[in-house]
């Protein structure tokens, strides 16, 4: 069980970041809305084909922790409308397919689960929900990029210049391979638990240490970061990083160490600056941002060096209230509660299953301890002197 | 039929055997441990004392260090008056059982769920739920 510093950290580290993943009936919601919208999309709009919307970013590589300050959960998604560059231009795209998203709001505003309305953001369109659903959906206009992989795309850049390189469905191919045998035996592991075939198992139910080093880190950022979103480094950079340093640790609290520690070397320098291309689609660059900001990078490194000390300095506490108001300072007092709590809840199952030992050399309690604990129910009221 | 009562001289002679213990003596026909238990990893380490004597119905125990109503905390739960840790339903417990098998255990669960308690809160270890303002047991 947990029988070390380093593995009850990592359960507390995993329960902090599971109190803010995407619950299950909002994936589904999502899943659906999206579908929905791509499903309308594909009949309704111009031309009545050659319109696709897919996931894209946390939501699809099963990594999402809900943002900062928020109760509403981003789902990012892309809309691939299947022409070329030159049948249009970027603001003609960005504006066809705000168009038909209004007409898509339209449609299905009178709906309970329906959208409420959009907003334009530099890159994308954000669709709005009724505030129960607890998530808005982001909708990036793409086109296919037909000099490239079957999924590569184009979108529009910022300053909506030239045409910039993307491929988010290759991307979440890529770091699923990065830690594919935890993947394919957590699989397992499930399909065996539910009775079922492997591939009844959904993919964003397999969570595996590295979708967990990734959501901790995402966790430390926005906390990090709360004050100063601009200086906030990418999602898309930190996972990147990541994916690349990891080694395979099954231990969550080595993991984010080890992580944090190697990051830095898979930053590489060009003539033009950092550059950290896109795995899957070199022209990309996920530090685009550091050739001209070089203080954003200094940042970043600057960051990945206190997750390690705020990590560290957590295990070299004594006393869970303690450890857990370290944690509360990096994570959030929320999350951490819930899974101090948690762990609470699991040692008192364990022993009412008869499984929590006490080792007489320690007095440490867990499944390995050599003195069985009887059952027994705590008594008294809360005693005054 | 009832399990024969354990004597003073068999509880002690089991607790000494623990690697936990720091002190064990009977003294006066009274029974005295005092050990260090760590529950987890990221526990603190506490010093636990057990008194007991013949003809009293269940030992107590009580925590001299480090200090439980440190910083802060005004009533602790789950315990009896002066600060000794309930630690089971009174019939949970009889003479018949090895404190060491039992007592110690307990209280190091006790301790584990004190600091989930100082940390969130709320009990997570189960047991009775005092209603406000109850008279101590």
């Amino acid at each position: 069980m947990l029988d070390t510093t380093s593995e009850l950290i990592s359960r507390l580290l995993r329960d902090t970041v599971v109190e803010l993943d995407i619950p299950l009936e909002l994936h589904q919601a999502a899943t659906r809305e999206y579908e929905r919208v791509g499903n309308w999309l594909a009949a309704n709009a111009d031309g009545h084909s050659g319109w696709v919307v897919h996931p894209q970013g946390s939501f699809l590589l099963n990594t999402v922790v809900l943002p900062a300050g928020s109760d509403e959960y981003d789902v990012d998604t892309v809309c691939r409308r299947e022409i070329t560059k030159e049948s249009t231009t970027q603001a003609k795209l960005k504006h066809e397919v705000g168009d038909v998203l209004s007409d898509y709001i339209a449609a299905h505003r009178q709906l309970p689960d329906g959208p409420k309305g959009r907003k334009e953001r530099k890159r994308c369109w954000t669709l709005g929900y009724p505030h129960s659903l607890r998530f808005h959906l982001d909708v990036l206009p793409a086109v296919a990029n037909t000099d490239a992989g079957p999924t590569a795309i184009l979108i529009t850049d910022r300053e909506l210049r030239a045409w910039q390189f993307s491929d988010p469905l290759a991307f979440a191919a890529w770091f699923k391979r990065q830690a594919e045998a935890e993947y394919v035996a957590k699989r397992l592991r499930l399909a065996e638990a539910a009775r079922t075939a492997p591939e009844a198992i959904p993919e964003w139910e397999i969570k595996t240490t590295l979708h967990r080093v990734v959501q901790v880190l995402k966790l430390h950022r926005n906390e990090h970061f709360r004050d100063d979103l601009d200086a906030r480094p990418a999602s898309i950079l930190v996972t990147t990083l990541a994916a690349h340093a990891y080694r395979g640790e099954q231990d969550l609290y080595e993991a984010v160490l080890d992580a944090v520690e190697l990051m830095p070397q898979y930053v590489q320098h060009s003539a033009d600056g950092p550059l950290v291309p896109n795995p899957v689609e070199p022209r990309e660059n996920f530090a685009d941002r550091w050739r001209h900001h070089p203080q954003l990078a200094t940042r970043f490194f600057g960051w990945l060096e206190q997750v390690g000390e705020d990590l560290r300095d957590a295990e070299s506490h004594r006393g869970l209230d303690k450890v857990a108001v370290r944690l509360s300072k990096s994570f959030g007092e929320h999350p951490v509660d819930k899974a101090v709590g948690r762990l609470g809840d699991t040692y008192r199952q364990t022993r009412e299953n008869g499984r929590l030992g006490f080792a007489g050399t320690s007095g440490l309690l867990s499944t390995t301890g050599a003195i069985p604990v009887r059952n027994h129910d705590f008594y008294g009221d809360g005693g005054r002197p | 039929m009832a399990a024969d009562r354990r004597t003073l001289i068999q509880q002690l002679a089991v607790l000494e055997r623990l690697p936990v213990t720091t002190s064990a003596t009977i003294e006066r026909g009274r029974l005295s441990w005092t050990g260090e238990l760590q529950p987890s990893p990221l526990s603190d380490t506490y010093t636990v004392h057990i008194s007991y004597a013949t003809g009293e119905k269940a030992p107590t125990v009580t925590v001299p260090r480090p200090e439980l109503r440190a910083a802060g905390v005004e009533s602790l739960p789950h315990v009896y008056t002066q600060d000794h840790l309930c630690l089971y339903y009174p019939w949970q417990w009889t003479n018949d059982k090895l404190i060491t098998r039992t007592i110690v255990p307990w209280a190091s669960e006790w301790l584990f769920h004190y600091e989930i308690w100082k940390a969130t809160g709320t009990w997570h270890g189960g047991g009775h739920e005092p209603a406000a303002g109850a008279a101590a047991a």
